[in-house]
């Protein structure tokens, strides 16, 4: 797993190195090669070296979901690429007409944006329609995640794709249906704006970096996290399946989660974007960089997901 | 909680379905509703409830049926259903909001598609209502008041209102088509100029009678009446005047920009004719600065001005072409905010999605907005909404378009002026790439020949928006027709988007056009002229509901609709893609050379035109114009014993104060390509110059992006106004570390500028429009200024708008909107890694003012707070700008600035502030004496200057680029106190807390 320092969230302490002893912040642009350390998420063309060579044998195969009002999906292609995955970009309805299988991957991602533009609540539809519509089979698509997931497969949700999950019924899963919801954000409000989050390294998610803090933008009108009933929340909590919790809460969410996981830590979803974070120029103070230059923290979690995968399955 | 609903009674019929919210928090809009109600309009509603409904037309549900509406309708978590509607003692009034029929129900349309998934059978008709729960008795006035200020538009809903006690008001009224359909002969004699102009005001065609002479002139032609024998038609029909109405529309044809004017220099007697602004300003100064660059063999223009948007090559590998279109949606806007914001702001997608082949990926929006001040306080006309409701709606209306549609927003600005309180101004732009080719075809060409298919591809046709192109050519007033409302489907547009791409990569479109304003008579109106013909069978257009005129059909603007060129062996495998991505495609027509447009219902014949009378017959207009410096003095202010109150009181000024409740609503990190966005900082505080974006995850070449508005100098001189809003977009670039574009340079960048004016009525009347002729002379000087500064900086135009009729009311309740110019610029970037941000980064740096300040405090923020204009407009002194610049972007490259923040609204003092603002760090400022006074040199607009950090080491190299264009201002500091002093004076002395609570902004 990658451990790395992460980026400085609080303003005070600012980036490590900063002072006038230091080496001039703007030189590492200069020779890249030289001052980087070995696989420097800054390298040129590095980043593929820290995931996996081109078609690796050990490359998990990743399924992106997109269409429908999804949006994400470009960067979220181009992340998995980053990683050293050779990702497939699938339009839903080529899923739904039965011309890709999930027997071929090991991870499908559905992504974020805007499935049928929220209607009737977000990632409602898409939900039905993955419990309800007949396929060319006669059976609903539900039927092929729940077969996907028992012989091993990993389903990572972002934003609307973790309200999709959660209208699915497949997290928390920990009963049947609907249990737990992603309301409005307290405020009513849709906001655009960078968060830190932590991961718990005791949550079966922890995989995606045990004890990190991670700074990610969120993007979100309906990302309050509401259970059910105390029932489900003492389990949730029990089983630790609030892997992913803000540390500023932004829209009310219970127990300030921003990420959650199933059981076994193969469903995971989570509302932050970590696709939207893959160069650490992405990241609102990129600009007050030091000599050490920040972590894209949204590749970072990525990775560590393809990682576990790819020795998982 | 609502939990003690009552029982159901299983013997009604289940046409309705009520959601509750189980929890009165999962429901927040219903919390800020009753916060407007009471702080806008005085209404005390107590606890205000929203609560979706659904309507099952003619229908009434199952058990089982029932059983899915709970579970997959809603979310069974947040909300409870009933199928009766429930009383609730806690509830005194309840409000239906309701969709007029006609008006598009794009929720109601997703949940037949959940019920047709479920089912496997057609759903039944679904609609929604919004059921207001209102805690208190409202009296008749009240509700009223509420429902169509807060809860709708009447424009596009009706309302119905209901109290516990059974009082009732207001059923839903029912929908009637009522035109049928076939041919319509209007019964106007052609030969008096009376009835032509009474037909032209009573259709809404807005067309004078110089042109309506010309349309008779065309139908009395002998050999056009011959042909129109032949196809059995003889009085101009009434499709077919529709279709010169739109045609030659403002709108479409820009009669005014394309004017001979006469124009008079009041002042000094001189006087000039110009031929067409257009030609001789816009485009020429395109020409000149094309023709430059084409000389040394650096040409980047690919199209410019005749496709829906301009195209640029960019110097990057694969020399992709950026498409780039900047547009206003002010009348729509005006009637219903949020739809017209919307509309706008996918509209202007789709223009970029339909220049050359089309299918471009889009890149990124922006967005300016000019709105009347939240504070307006004069009585509201008759029709007019009140600018905080305006600036609300709009404000959605551009959330929920770019969001929605997964287009990161990425610059923007707000503009307030009592003047804009009749209209708002809504400015909305798009990028988008393509690559240089597609499959074997060259990207941005458009080649149509006869026999190729017309197909139209998204939405359905409905009544929407009919009549736009021409009301947009007349003033707002309160009975502007309500179908010129549209209302936008951001959702229908993704599918249609990710279509199109997918199309046009398959190499199964030949070219498109977007379907806007004038709808399929423009879109297909245009392509024809390619190929030189068109043939179309209104019968085969898919309807939302009958009733439509055959003309309406042709003309509707309904939206989410792109008109696709294929060839007739593509035309089935386009259907089949378009099937399985769940979009309306289908193919309408035939392109043709017979030099005609042949509009056909069936058998029956609508329209027969000239394509070259239609696209070149309109009359020239001929202007007049006077140009007159106005009238102005320089204030008498009191002396000032310190700057502080008069910082904070700027800090919190409508143009100054912080953005970030409308920003922090808006996506700008979609497509993860985001670099410098429009706040940044540790807290994301820090407003920034221009935009950068890069454009793929390989490489780190990018954009920037600025935009340049400054309407209020236009009071004291048209021309430095527009010329200072092209150079505040250009110094934006440049602060964030753009290069001036140089065509003797061959690694230079390529830039792009796309001008949007936005004027009163300018042509005189001596009853209507007396000014009209000085209105007209400040848009001559506005485009001088236009020509000066882009072949000056080399920057040329690929594309624009003009909207020339900003007027709302009539007579002395006339409001005008100030004549506005923005120029939204792009500018390529090599590596977006060497960019610079506004805010501060470390203490013990350096902060130096760069360019020079003079005694120009005219038209500045300062002398608004103490309502006067003042005389000396800022102005720009280009060759001095020039070598700022070139200086900026040399300290910029040698990685010597820290930061860099433009100099505009508020001057020097709220440049400093900002940055202090955006970054928590403290500033020491020793003012050096200029002799300027310390309030000029503080709050002076002059152009061209920058507030830049530099690390102490750098001190002397930044100096020996910079020699006498840099002053040293004083040092940053650890502490957060902000403070200036001159000669031992303390100037400003304030936290920067103080300051940061002043400009406002605090998420919660």
């Amino acid at each position: 797993m990658l451990t790395r320092k992460p980026l400085g969230a609080k303003r005070e302490t600012g980036f490590a190195g900063v002072s006038e002893a230091s080496p001039p912040p703007r030189d590492f642009l200069e020779e890249p090669a030289a001052q980087f350390p070995p696989n420097h998420l800054l390298a040129p063309n590095a980043l593929r070296v820290t995931g996996f060579p081109p078609n690796h044998l050990l490359a998990p195969k990743v399924l992106v979901l997109c269409g429908l009002g999804m949006n994400c999906e470009e960067e979220t292609y181009a992340a998995y690429k980053l990683c050293g995955t050779r990702p497939r970009l699938v339009h839903v309805n080529e899923w739904f007409a039965g011309k890709v299988s999930l027997d071929d991957f090991q991870l499908v991602h559905f992504t974020g944006g805007f499935s049928f533009g929220d209607h009737l609540g977000a990632g409602k539809v898409l939900a039905n329609r993955i419990r309800f519509k007949p396929t060319a089979t006669g059976k609903p698509l539900i039927h092929e995640l729940e077969e996907f997931l028992a012989s091993g497969g990993f389903v990572f949700g972002v934003c609307n794709g973790f309200q999709t999950l959660t209208a699915l019924g497949l997290l928390p899963g920990i009963e049947d249906g609907q249990s737990v919801s992603l309301a409005p954000n307290i405020d009513g409000n849709f906001q655009d704006r960078w968060v830190s989050c932590q991961i718990d390294p005791e949550s079966p998610l922890s995989y995606l970096g045990a004890g990190e803090t991670l700074s990610l933008p969120i993007r979100h009108g309906e990302g309050r996290l509401v259970v059910k009933n105390d029932a489900v929340e003492t389990l949730m909590v029990s089983k630790k399946l609030m892997g992913i919790r803000y540390l500023h809460n932004p829209n009310g969410s219970a127990f300030n989660c921003a990420g959650l996981c199933n059981e076994t830590g193969r469903v995971v979803g989570m509302m932050p974007h970590p696709e939207a974070f893959l160069s650490p120029f992405n990241h609102p103070e990129w600009s007050r960089k030091g000599s050490e230059a920040p972590r894209a923290d949204g590749l970072f979690l990525l990775q560590n997901l393809v990682n576990y995968v790819s020795h998982n399955r | 909680m609502l939990s003690s609903l009552g029982s159901e009674s299983p013997s009604l019929l289940k046409s309705f379905a009520f959601a509750f919210p189980k929890h009165s928090s999962f429901e927040p809009f219903g919390r800020r509703l009753r916060k407007s109600a009471e702080q806008s309009l005085g209404i005390l509603t107590g606890e205000l409830l929203k609560c979706p409904v659904f309507e099952f037309v003619n229908h009434s549900l199952s058990i089982e049926e029932c059983g899915f509406v709970r579970e997959a309708l809603l979310d069974p978590i947040l909300y409870e259903v009933s199928f009766t509607q429930m009383r609730h003692s806690k509830f005194l009034s309840s409000i239906m909001v309701s969709k007029k029929h006609g008006v598009t129900d794009d929720e109601g349309l997703t949940a037949e598609k959940v019920f047709a998934d479920r089912f496997s059978i057609s759903s039944p008709q679904i609609r929604t209502h919004d059921l207001y729960l209102v805690e208190n008795r409202l009296t008749e006035e009240q509700w009223r008041k509420l429902a169509t200020t807060l809860l709708g538009n009447p424009l596009i809903h009706d309302f119905s209102f209901e109290t516990a006690d059974g009082l009732q008001w207001e059923a839903r009224r029912a929908f009637v088509p009522t035109v049928p359909l076939g041919l319509n002969i209007y019964a106007v004699s052609l030969d008096t100029d009376e009835a032509l102009l009474e037909l032209s005001r009573t259709r809404h065609f807005a067309l004078n009678l110089e042109e309506m002479r010309a349309i008779r002139a065309y139908f009395q032609r002998d050999d056009v009446q011959q042909h129109r024998k032949a196809k059995g038609l003889s009085q101009p029909t009434d499709c077919e005047w529709e279709i010169f109405a739109q045609t030659w529309s403002e709108h479409c044809k820009h009669k005014e920009f394309n004017a001979e004017i006469h124009f008079t220099d009041l002042d000094t007697g001189e006087s000039r004719t110009i031929d067409s602004l257009f030609r001789s300003k816009i485009k020429k100064s395109t020409d000149i600065v094309d023709q430059r660059f084409r000389e040394k063999g650096r040409s980047f223009l690919v199209k410019a001005f005749n496709d829906n948007a301009g195209i640029v090559r960019l110097p990057f590998r694969g020399e992709p072409n950026l498409v780039w279109k900047v547009e206003t949606h002010n009348t729509p806007s005006a009637l219903d905010p949020y739809s017209g914001a919307i509309t706008g702001i996918l509209g202007v997608n789709r223009d970029a999605m339909g220049t050359g082949v089309g299918g471009g990926r889009l890149l990124f929006n922006t967005n300016v907005l000019c709105f009347g001040p939240p504070s307006y306080a004069r009585p509201l006309q008759a029709g007019q909404k009140h600018p905080r409701f305006v600036e609300e709606g709009v404000v959605a209306g551009i959330r929920d378009g770019g969001n929605k549609m997964g287009v990161p927003t990425v610059n923007g600005s707000v503009v307030y002026d009592e003047r804009y309180a009749g209209k708002p101004l809504v400015f909305c732009g798009t990028a988008a790439l393509m690559p240089a080719r597609v499959g074997t075809r060259l990207s941005w060409e458009k080649p149509i020949l006869a026999g190729d298919c017309i197909v139209m591809a998204g939405g359905k046709v409905g009544k929407d928006g009919i009549h736009g192109a021409t009301l947009s050519s007349t003033e707002a007033h309160a009975g502007t027709p309500q179908t010129i409302v549209q209302v936008g489907s951001p959702v229908t547009q993704k599918f249609l988007a990710d279509f199109l791409e997918e199309a046009v990569r398959r190499s199964w479109v030949k070219c498109c056009t977007d379907n806007g304003a004038g709808g399929l008579s423009s879109s297909i109106g245009e392509l024809a002229e390619i190929s030189g013909g068109a043939v179309v069978h209104l019968e085969t257009v898919p309807l939302k509901y009958s009733g439509l005129a055959p003309w309406e059909i042709f003309l509707s603007e309904s939206q989410e609709r792109m008109t696709i060129v294929c060839e007739s062996k593509d035309a089935e495998n386009l259907r089949q893609l378009a099937k399985d991505r769940e979009v309306d495609c289908t193919v309408i027509g035939t392109f043709t050379d017979t030099g005609f447009l042949d509009v056909r219902l069936g058998r029956e014949q609508l329209a027969y035109l000239s394509l070259d009378f239609l696209h070149n017959g309109v009359p020239r207009k001929v202007l007049e114009a006077e140009g007159k410096q106005a009238i102005l003095h320089e204030p008498a202010l009191p002396a000032f014993e310190s700057f502080s109150p008069l910082l904070l009181a700027l800090l919190g000024s409508d143009n100054i104060r912080s953005r970030r409740h409308i920003v922090s609503q808006y996506d700008h990190e979609v497509k993860g390509r985001s670099i410098v966005k429009p706040l940044m900082g540790f807290d994301q505080s820090a407003p920034q110059d221009a935009a950068v974006v890069r454009l793929d995850f390989e490489t780190y070449h990018g954009l920037a992006i600025s935009n340049g508005i400054i309407p209020r100098y236009g009071d004291l001189d048209p021309y430095h106004m527009s010329a200072g809003s092209f150079d505040e977009a250009v110094r934006q670039i440049v602060s964030v570390g753009g290069k001036l574009p140089d065509p003797d340079d061959p690694t230079t960048s390529v830039w792009t500028v796309n001008d949007n004016f936005c004027l009163p009525n300018v042509v005189y009347d001596p009853e209507a429009n007396p000014d009209g002729k000085l209105k007209l002379g400040k848009l001559v000087r506005m485009c001088d200024a236009l020509f000066d500064m882009a072949t000056f900086f080399n920057i040329p135009m690929t594309s624009g708008k003009d909207s020339m009729k900003n007027d709302f009311g009539s007579g002395n309740q006339k409001i005008s909107v100030p004549p506005t110019v923005l120029y939204s610029m792009i500018a390529s970037i090599e590596d977006v890694r060497l960019t610079v941000t506004s805010e501060w980064k470390d203490a013990g740096d350096l902060v130096y003012l760069v360019g020079r300040t003079y005694d120009e405090l005219g038209g500045s923020e300062v002398y608004k707070l103490f309502n006067e204009k003042g005389a000396h407009v800022p102005l720009v002194r280009m060759a001095d700008a020039k070598r700022v610049y070139q200086k900026m972007s040399r300290a910029s490259s040698a990685r010597l600035l820290q930061s860099s923040h433009d100099l505009s609204d508020g001057g020097l003092l709220l440049a400093l502030a900002e940055a202090s603002i955006g970054s928590g760090i403290g500033l020491r400022c020793e003012l050096p004496q200029t002799g300027l006074s310390p309030f000029t040199f503080l709050f002076a607009e002059s152009h061209s200057r920058f507030a830049v950090s530099v690390k102490k080491r750098d001190r002397d190299r930044f100096v020996s680029i910079m020699g006498s264009d840099a002053l040293l201002l004083g040092e940053l500091e650890d502490e957060p106190k902000f403070c200036v002093v001159q000669s031992s004076q303390v100037l400003v002395h304030c936290t920067v807390e103080e300051m940061k609570q002043a400009w406002g902004g605090e998420l919660c």
